[in-house]
């Protein structure tokens, strides 16, 4: 296990090195000059003087490739620059945001496995039944929705109709709430119909059939063995939409005034201020990387030939 | 005599049916897709005309949908709207699976360096969240359709070439293949004629399913402001205009948005029956 | 009649629209073991999954009864059918993973089989029994995944949890078919030791006569869903009366490495629902008389039934 671990973690230095080229190189293609960006943003009048001495300042005027070299070992120390709208360091001002983001991102994955696989399971030992049919409906819409509907249908129902909860969400429990049921309503859409494909699945396998004939408790068979094995492919499909997930988080961050890294980077990218940006496209990227990882590990724990491929 | 029907199976009834329900979504498709190419030229009012005596007004016969912030009638937007949301949609689907499964089949096909190459790039792709990533491209091209389908068909190619590659590693190794090449056919002629043909059709069923999810992407972007500058209608941003005035004018929101909601769920079924089809024909 | 292990009276059994199983009759006796022969399709399979009962297999008894050391179990409730299977009647099916979670160590399921029966899962009397069946590596084998192991190896680790579950009834379907020759000899010597030790009544489902030669000591032909012939199985063999039995005799491939001669045709697909004998279209024998007169299983000899003896040579 821990030789597997390893292997998998060494392999990740070149894809999170990739990633930051691929994200140094967007920020370097982006047209418009970030020492200009950055005085405007500033205020003030911008003399060509000024705007060349603002350049040296920044190191803009060095080639790419030292550029690049200097940002990832500046990122090694911690240092993702400095923003242009309020000279505080990126990385303290994207820090406390990820946290928010973090909650809100582990409690509706949480939540959405803790409903969806239940349903999903019940949904396929009484396939075809009222239920089964009722959650096919209900998973098939929340699969086609647009994230933004969600959101702003919930606070028109709860904020605006019902006045239960504020329209601006508070950083506390309670507004925790909405947005995480925004970001739910999919994924519990996606994750019951993975679960009950996969154990409907499980169950024509033969070895179900073996256990009947040997008397094995009907619970023991679903819950210790189909479900054991349909796990595999429903962690898939959770890690999968942790993607969409942190996609996702920019739009109801931003509907809820939600204060998370997705509503920073949308704020940073009206405001042109790209090192906020860079770093915030960085961690989510990372973020991202991380949760592959856990994915693959978890491959391992619950099926042993994975280490044999 | 009356002549006596044929009996038929079960596995048989189920294929005639999956086929059916496949060609009544083809119709329903189609229909859709024909409605929003006439829409534009045969609106009740003009989408951009706005009026400031008929701000936020709630559905009437005049405004099926009422009117949003600056008068304009919704439903002339949203139909308005309909080509530009759905065209780009398909135009996106269309081009990302050509470059995605024109790249895949050489990959696979020639394997190698090449092949290792733009592997390991797409690895990268999928590494970065999609939405994120798409903003990133949009935020910095700045907004405009085109910019959106950029941003998102940056990494929605990579799912056509990754099918595509390990279709064309599988066609490559049947043995028919090989007696192309002993009797001097060119790489390029057994691509074109033996490898695409071969992989066309489950690629094309992958395409119809990706179509729902690249619609909410681009409405996604939109939403966020990264598409269409307005006062161009389309639906993802006229939800994004209304949005401040949820409580006022809830319509102007909500017209569009199930507009959305309902075209991705009659490609999501197209798709899906497609696939079904498909299926039921391979078993 | 309670002195039958197992008691199959007039079956008849459909899958779906179909009806797969006739009318068949017969017994095992405690410490007996009865073969099925017949081609894939005859409803051999069937026959046990019928036995088994699991509502998961499809199978719908429409008429006859199945008696268990004389108790019905023809139309058991789901949790008293539970009860027997595994400790009352045992099971080895054909494929070879096919009862074991492939990705799942042997010792949890071992320990759920035991639990789910009430009984205590215990190391080392299991790996008593491995030694007892002479298993390689006996001490580690409760720690492997069956996808870590040979086919002949999953039977054999099935066999050794009967064991411990401890049914008096085996039912072994194609158990050996796909295994390798080695492995073969080495599951069928197992299920003899077990039988002559345990007492075990075995029926054993097989298309190959060799090996129901070799362990049984009755065997019955099916044909298209019904019983064809059924008695001791020295006598089936050395003296098959029905026409079906001696063709699938000559069909067994010999030492002069000549083609089997095969058999001619298919079995109806519907051969079950005929009213005349269903072996009719690939007869040589077969009179008008033979489309219409109906089924019978008769007792020709001293314990050796068939259902036809037309165009036997005494």
């Amino acid at each position: 296990m821990l030789k597997y671990a390893l292997k998998r973690i060494i392999k990740l230095i070149p894809v999170l090195l990739a990633i930051t080229l691929l994200v140094f190189t967007l920020m370097y293609l982006t047209p418009g000059d970030p020492a200009l960006a950055k005085l405007t943003s500033q205020g003030g009048t911008v003399t060509p003087e000024l705007l060349a001495e603002e350049r040296h300042a920044m190191g803009l005027d060095r080639p790419f490739f030292v550029r690049y070299v200097d940002w990832v070992l500046n990122i090694l120390k911690g240092d993702l620059g400095t923003s242009y709208s309020d000279d505080q360091p990126v990385a303290s001002k994207l820090m406390k945001a990820l946290s928010r983001t973090l909650a809100l991102a582990a409690a509706s994955t949480l939540f959405s496995v803790v409903i969806a696989i239940p349903i999903g399971v019940y949904t396929a030992i009484r396939k075809d039944s009222l239920f089964d049919n009722i959650v096919r409906i209900l998973t098939f819409t929340g699969n086609a929705m647009p994230n933004f509907l969600i959101a702003l249908l919930l606070m028109f129902l709860f904020c605006i109709k019902i006045k239960a909860f504020p329209v601006v969400a508070t950083t506390n429990l309670k507004g925790m709430f909405l947005p995480t049921l925004a970001l739910s309503i999919p994924m519990i859409s996606k994750f019951a119909r993975q679960t009950r494909a996969d154990v409907m699945s499980q169950l024509s396998e033969e070895y179900v059939i073996g256990m009947h004939a040997r008397g094995i408790k009907e619970r023991t068979i679903l819950f210790k063995n189909v479900l054991h094995n349909a796990l595999g492919s429903i962690i898939t499909i959770v890690s999968l939409q942790v993607r969409v997930l942190i996609g996702g988080s920019v739009v109801t961050e931003m509907i809820f005034r939600w204060p998370g890294i997705g509503n920073m980077m949308m704020t940073s990218i009206t405001a042109r201020d790209y090192p906020v940006v860079q770093g915030a496209v960085l961690i989510l990227s990372t973020l991202q990387v991380l949760v592959n990882l856990v994915t693959d590990l978890s491959y391992y724990i619950i099926d042993k030939r994975i280490s044999l491929e | 005599m009356k002549k006596e029907k044929p009996k038929l199976t079960r596995s048989q009834l189920k294929k005639l049916k999956i086929k059916r329900r496949t060609q009544i979504w083809g119709v329903v498709v189609t229909l859709v897709l024909l409605l929003s190419l006439i829409a534009p030229y045969c609106l009740p009012h003009d989408p951009l005309a706005t009026n400031a005596q008929a701000m936020r007004q709630a559905p009437s016969p005049e405004h099926p949908f009422g009117t949003d912030n600056l008068g304009r009638d919704v439903l002339s937007r949203l139909l308005a709207g309909a080509r530009t949301s759905i065209f780009a949609t398909i135009m996106l689907v269309i081009i990302s699976f050509m470059i995605g499964t024109f790249i895949g089949v050489i990959c696979g096909y020639y394997g190698g360096k090449l092949d290792d190459l733009v592997m390991r790039f797409t690895d990268i792709l999928l590494s970065v969240p999609q939405l994120v990533l798409a903003i990133a491209v949009a935020g910095m091209l700045g907004g405009s359709l085109v910019n959106t389908m950029i941003a998102i068909g940056v990494t929605s190619w990579t799912s056509y070439a990754r099918l595509a590659r390990s279709h064309a590693m599988r066609i490559r190794q049947l043995p028919f293949i090989n007696a192309c090449r002993l009797t001097g056919s060119s790489d390029a002629n057994i691509i074109m004629h033996h490898v695409v043909p071969n992989l066309i059709g489950p690629m094309l069923v992958n395409a119809t399913m990706e179509i729902g999810s690249t619609m909410l992407s681009i409405a996604g972007l939109s939403f966020l402001g990264l598409g269409v500058a307005p006062p161009t209608p389309e639906w993802g941003s006229m939800v994004s205009e209304s949005r401040s005035y949820l409580q006022l004018a809830p319509w102007a929101v909500f017209a569009p948005a199930l507009a959305i909601l309902i075209t991705v769920m009659l490609f999501n079924y197209f798709g899906e029956s497609v696939c079904d089809l498909a299926n039921s024909k391979e078993a | 009649m309670a002195n039958n292990m197992l008691e199959i009276n007039n079956l008849t059994v459909t899958y779906g629209d179909f009806k797969i199983i006739t009318e068949v009759s017969f017994a095992v006796k405690p410490g007996e073991i009865v073969c099925i022969a017949g081609e894939s399709g005859c409803g051999k399979s069937t026959l046990i999954k019928a036995v088994l009962g699991i509502k998961q297999l499809g199978t719908f008894i429409t008429e006859g009864s199945i008696i268990l050391e004389g108790r019905d179990i023809t139309h058991l409730g789901a949790e008293e059918r539970r009860q027997i299977l595994g400790t009352h009647i045992g099971y080895v099916p054909q494929n070879t993973r096919g009862s074991f979670n492939n990705i799942r160590s042997y010792e949890v399921q071992y320990q759920e089989a035991m639990r789910s029966h009430g009984l205590k899962f215990n190391r080392d009397e299991a790996i008593k029994i491995f030694n007892r069946l002479n298993f390689p590596d006996s001490d580690r084998l409760l720690w492997y995944q069956p996808w870590e192991m040979s086919g002949g190896m999953n039977q054999r680790m099935a066999i050794a949890l009967a064991v411990l579950l401890g049914p008096k009834l085996m039912l072994c379907d194609e158990a050996t078919s796909v295994l390798d020759v080695t492995s073969q000899k080495e599951v069928i010597e197992e299920l003899s030791k077990l039988r002559k030790e345990l007492g075990w009544s075995i029926l054993f489902i097989t298309h190959n006569l060799g090996v129901a030669s070799h362990i049984a000591d009755k065997l019955g032909v099916m044909y298209a869903g019904r019983m064809v012939e059924y008695g001791d199985i020295r006598k089936v063999l050395d003296d098959p009366i029905h026409p079906y039995t001696r063709k699938l005799l000559a069909a067994i491939p010999g030492k002069d490495r000549k083609l089997p001669v095969g058999l001619e045709g298919r079995p109806p697909l519907d051969g079950a629902e005929w009213t005349g004998c269903n072996f009719v279209p690939r007869c040589e024998y077969c009179t008008e008389s033979c489309k219409t007169r109906p089924y019978r299983l008769e007792e020709i000899a001293e314990g050796h039934f068939a259902s036809c003896s037309e165009g036997r040579t005494v």
